[in-house]
Formats: structure tokens, C-alpha cells, sequence
């Protein structure tokens, strides 16, 4: 009698748990488009800044941010990282400062540093402009610029980031008169455990699709 | 006597839903122009999307449109679909000036897709090429609902080209869906059950106008 029990058990553990792996995956989009009749996939975003840091952060008014979403459209796949950057600044800046804050040009890239030191290299699909405003944090006025860029994905790529983790995401971008990125013109970002996690959850997402 | 009363009703009927029929359609717009001799006919606009968008269920997404209208018209021989769409945000931050300048653009080789009932897809090519720029509201602004953000909205008005052709195909049954191409952006239009057949009509209205020597309105 102890082996059914046993097997009936296993059988409601693999059940139950599988419904609540494919329920944690959480979808923006699942539907088909009706003009392309493509199957469009997007999971939510996933932030890759832990709490703590987030935490830290705040106490320095560094509101730097980077957050994951996987995406699909018919076959081709995509990781979309949405970026959000500031700087103080002593007047409110020009129209022209404020369009040129952060630019992402049509194939720029987005490297991933894998644990094993691989380089996976990606092209942003097109050219997107930052969404910049100026207010203030804490009283000190700032410039806050927000991008989403998508970069197309090959089935490779994804393997190799599902078998091991990424250490660090280097972002290529062209920013104006505010501190946003390095002197390369690049934003760099060490993940930490709970971003490997999500950007790892983000691509299993996409897959359950 | 019968047949008096049967070809009598008969003449009734006729008239009142000739009458019924003329009196949908309306116009805006019957003019000819002074020195070209050119006459242009513009219909009334239809309004396509939900009024429930008023209400506080409007479409959300970066593709969604608020309020979408179409009308039809012809300049001399050339006839013409227009679309009418606001497309519209609240944010919490007054925009900048980049921002509301040039918010849609839609390049000279753009398309109007219309999705037609029975899932046929038919293309429309625009006119020419368009850009609009986008007005903000602050909060508690006029027209602006909002205590606390800015409304963002931007309107733009798109011809796209009508041949005979295309004209039999899209009086032909209802439409159910548009997507107004926008460079590498869209707009989507779900068309409401009730106004399926509108752009049929507004279409089937300027050739009638066409037709008729009469002005119009």
C-alpha cells in the first residue's frame, strides 16, 4: 500500500509544482497579431538591481537602474533591457540637452559576460531615443533619462546564457552633456545573484510561451 | 382596390428608405474651387472606436488608439480615405519640447491595413508623407481630468488613396480591425461591433456624391 502512496505523491508534487513554475511566468503580451498573424511574446520586466542595493541607492540618490524582459515575434527572439539613468544638475537643461541626453543607435551592441568569460554580443534592432525629464530628488534637481532597447536574440545565444550565468552587461549607447555612461561611451552592469536569477527566468519564460 | 393599397404601399416604401438612405449620408465638405474648377466632397466623419474609451477604458499600449474616425472624400477624380486619431498618455513629468515634435511620422511608403470580416487584409497606401506634433495639458488643465499628471495627446488626420477597385472591395462587407503604419511604429484600431459597416458607407456615400451633379451639402 506504501508504494501507491508514494508514487501518487510524486506524481501530485510534479503537478503542482510544474503549474506553479508556469504560473510564476508572468506575460505583458500572448497573443497573436492579427495583421502578421505572428505569435507575440513579452514576459514583465524583471529588475535586476537587488533590494538591497535599490536600498543604497536611494539613501544616495542614485536612481541607476536596469531592468530584463524576454520577447519573441514569430521566430525571432529578443532581450530587451530597460535602462534608467540621472545626474544633478544646477539649471533646468536646454530642449537640445534634453534630446540629447541618451541615444541608442540602430547596432549598437549589448555584451554579456558569461562566468566562463565568453562574450555573447548583440545589435540593437533600432535607433532609440532616451526619455528624459528633469525634476528633482530630494530636493537637488536632476535629469532622469529612460530607455527600452531590444536586441534580437539567436537560439544559441539563449542556450548558452540558460547553461551558465552572466557575470556582467556592458550596454553600447551615445549620451550628451550628463554623466550617464563611461568614458566609452558605455554603461556597465555586475549582476548580482537575483539579476542572473531573473535574466535566467526571463529566457525560461519565454520559452513555456 | 388591392392592387391600388399594394402599389401604393409599395411607392411608400421606396420613398421612405430612399429617404432614409439619403439622409445617411453627410457631408462636410462640397466645394469647387474658383479657379481650378476642381470640386471636393468630403463625408461626415464616423467615429469607429468605443465610446467606452471616454469612460475610463481606454486601450492601453504604445499601439492603442483613443479615438479613431474615418471619412471619405474626392478632389475632382481622385478619391481618398482619410483616418482621424488621437492617440494620447498621462505622465507625471511636463514633457520637453523634443518630445512633442514630430511624435508621429508616417514616411511616403506607409499603409493603411484593413482587416476585413471575412480575414482578407487589404493595403492602402498613404498619400504622402505626414509628421504631427503632440500638445500637453498640466494637470487639472482644460480637458485634462487628471489632478496630478500631464495629458499628452497628439491628432493626426492620414489620406490614403482609393481606386474603383478598392472601392468594390471595401464596400463589399464590414471591416473589423486598421493598423496606420507610422514608420517603425503602428496604431491599432478595433472597430466597434455597431460601426463595421461605417466605412463602407462613408465610402458608398462620395460616390454617390460623385455621381450627382447636385451639391451635396
Amino acid at each position: 500500500m506504501n508504494k501507491p502512496i508514494t508514487f501518487a505523491t510524486i506524481i501530485a508534487f510534479l503537478v503542482i509544482s510544474s503549474a506553479a513554475d508556469a504560473a510564476s511566468c508572468k506575460f505583458k503580451v500572448n497573443e497573436v497579431d492579427l495583421f502578421t498573424k505572428q505569435k507575440l511574446v513579452a514576459t514583465e520586466w524583471y529588475s535586476m538591481t537587488s533590494a538591497m542595493s535599490s536600498a543604497f541607492k536611494i539613501l544616495v540618490a542614485d536612481r541607476t537602474s536596469v531592468s530584463v524582459a524576454a520577447m519573441s515575434e514569430g521566430d525571432q527572439n529578443f532581450i530587451a533591457i530597460k535602462l534608467k539613468f540621472n545626474d544633478g544638475v544646477y539649471n533646468e537643461p536646454s530642449n537640445e540637452d534634453m534630446r540629447d541626453a541618451l541615444l541608442v543607435e540602430k547596432g549598437s551592441q549589448l555584451v554579456i559576460i558569461l562566468e566562463d568569460e565568453s562574450q555573447i554580443v548583440l545589435e540593437a534592432r533600432k535607433t532609440v531615443r532616451g526619455v528624459t525629464r528633469f525634476g528633482d530628488v530630494g530636493g537637488n534637481p536632476v535629469v532622469e533619462s529612460n530607455v527600452v532597447v531590444h536586441y534580437p536574440v539567436g537560439d544559441e545565444d539563449i542556450e548558452a546564457l540558460l547553461e551558465q550565468n552572466a557575470g556582467f552587461v556592458i550596454v553600447s549607447a551615445t549620451a550628451g552633456r550628463f554623466a550617464f555612461l563611461d568614458s566609452n561611451s558605455q554603461a556597465n552592469f555586475k549582476m548580482n545573484r537575483k539579476g542572473r536569477d531573473r535574466f535566467t527566468e526571463a529566457l525560461t519564460c519565454l520559452s513555456k510561451a | 382596390m388591392k392592387f391600388f393599397v399594394s402599389v401604393l404601399t409599395t411607392f411608400a416604401i421606396l420613398l421612405t428608405s430612399a429617404t432614409a438612405n439619403a439622409a445617411k449620408c453627410k457631408y462636410e465638405d462640397d466645394e469647387v474651387d474658383k479657379f481650378t474648377n476642381v470640386r471636393t466632397v468630403q463625408s461626415k466623419q464616423k467615429l469607429l472606436t468605443s465610446m467606452m474609451s471616454a469612460f475610463g477604458r481606454a486601450p492601453k499600449g504604445p499601439h492603442a488608439v483613443y479615438a479613431g474616425n474615418v471619412t471619405a472624400g474626392f478632389e475632382g477624380d481622385d478619391y481618398f480615405l482619410e483616418m482621424r486619431i488621437l492617440v494620447e498618455t498621462y505622465i507625471p513629468d511636463k514633457p520637453p519640447r523634443y518630445e512633442l515634435e514630430n511624435a508621429i511620422v508616417v514616411p511616403e511608403d506607409s499603409h493603411l491595413l484593413i482587416l476585413m470580416a471575412d480575414g482578407n487584409i487589404e493595403r492602402l497606401p498613404v498619400s504622402r508623407a505626414y509628421s504631427f506634433n503632440s500638445e500637453f495639458v498640466p494637470p487639472n488643465g482644460p480637458g485634462n481630468s487628471s489632478k496630478n499628471d500631464y495629458w499628452k495627446s497628439t491628432e493626426a488626420h492620414i489620406n490614403y488613396a482609393l481606386d474603383e477597385h478598392m472601392m468594390t472591395v471595401l464596400t463589399s462587407q464590414d471591416a473589423t480591425n486598421m493598423r496606420i503604419e507610422a514608420g517603425e511604429d503602428y496604431y491599432d484600431i478595433k472597430i466597434q461591433k455597431k460601426s463595421r459597416g461605417d466605412m463602407a458607407e462613408v465610402i458608398g456615400c462620395v460616390q454617390q456624391a460623385h455621381a450627382s451633379e447636385v451639391p451635396v451639402k
